[in-house]
């Protein structure tokens, strides 16, 4: 029996899983690089990267290169709670092809 | 039930995000712009060069020796680039995509490379060395379709159809001529044209493209 409530709402959104899904594919991530890729506005894509930090899934980093820039990646606990996410997705398609 | 189907194809329209973002994220750009623009700057400038020499002064082999060092320095230079930009994100050098889109290239490449460099050492034909070069290069990058951009594609296709193309026109024409001046000619242009030309348009798009989406 699936437990439903185990599937983590916070990711269970389309532009989050999108961002966990780029972060989880790859080590860190420029700002700049996220938004070309998600094609999202900034407020969007800050809005969801604010919300997947407060739950403590990203990790921020502010460097100054030859201009200031932010790179986000995936903590250990956004990692988990990933696998666990893509785990509980299977389980759904499992149920319903049987 | 209609609650567990909904379920279900909710979790298959989430799983598809989860694939197309996973397959943006491992898109490899072999080319990127700046060292595009200067192979195609510097490939138009050496074909003006070496299409503009009068005969007798430049052969086949020295039109072979010619690319084959604006080749080198130009792959030096894209390696260069790719180096920094690893580096840059964190990321190893030479990358597991770099050595798989190394590992794409080299067949296409190595095959009418060689047989490009035969036929104008050995032969003295000029015009099919340019066209295989053009040929295997095009075919190296349309190999890369499961993990190239489109762009990277559309580059590929316009060297092999300019490729075919010339060959078609030029056959029993300069296609086959030893060392005539107006095989040397032909040759250069289809590298200025090819190398040069398709490198710089897809090198300034490249530019524009990604100057637009970052700001």
């Amino acid at each position: 029996m699936i437990d439903f409530s185990k599937l983590d709402k916070l990711i269970h959104e389309k532009g989050r899983l999108s961002i966990m899904t780029l972060l989880a594919a790859r080590q860190e991530w420029r700002f700049q690089d996220l938004k070309t890729e998600l094609e999202m506005s900034d407020g969007n894509l800050i809005t969801h990267l604010r919300t997947l930090y407060k739950a403590g899934y990203v990790s921020m980093t502010k460097e100054v290169e030859k201009r200031p820039q932010t790179k986000y990646a995936l903590t250990e606990t956004g990692r988990k709670a990933f696998e666990e996410y893509l785990a509980i997705l299977e389980q759904i398609l499992d149920a319903g092809k049987s | 039930m209609s609650d567990s189907s909904d379920l279900s194809r909710n979790a298959e329209n989430h799983l598809r995000v989860i694939r197309q973002m996973m397959e943006r994220a491992t898109v490899y750009r072999v080319l990127s712009a700046v060292p595009a623009i200067l192979a195609g700057a510097v490939a138009v400038v050496v074909a003006v060069a070496t299409g503009t020499r009068s005969e007798g002064e430049f052969t086949a082999r020295s039109f072979v020796i010619t690319w084959l060092i604006v080749y080198v320095l130009v792959d030096l230079f894209n390696a260069w680039t790719l180096f920094r930009e690893a580096r840059k994100q964190g990321g190893a050098f030479p990358s597991r995509q770099l050595l798989h889109a190394v590992a794409v290239m080299i067949p296409p490449m190595g095959v009418f490379g060689l047989l490009g460099v035969i036929q104008g050492w050995s032969e003295g034909d000029p015009v099919t060395c340019a066209l295989f070069w053009a040929l295997g290069y095009g075919l190296a990058l349309v190999a890369m379709f499961g993990f190239a951009p489109r762009s990277i594609q559309r580059l590929g296709w316009a060297f092999l159809l300019t490729g075919v193309g010339w060959y078609l026109g030029t056959v029993g024409g300069e296609a086959g001529q030893r060392n005539s001046g107006e095989a040397l000619r032909q040759a250069s242009w289809i590298m200025g044209v090819t190398f040069g030309g398709f490198h710089l348009i897809y090198g300034l798009v490249m530019l524009v493209v990604t100057r637009r989406l970052r700001d």
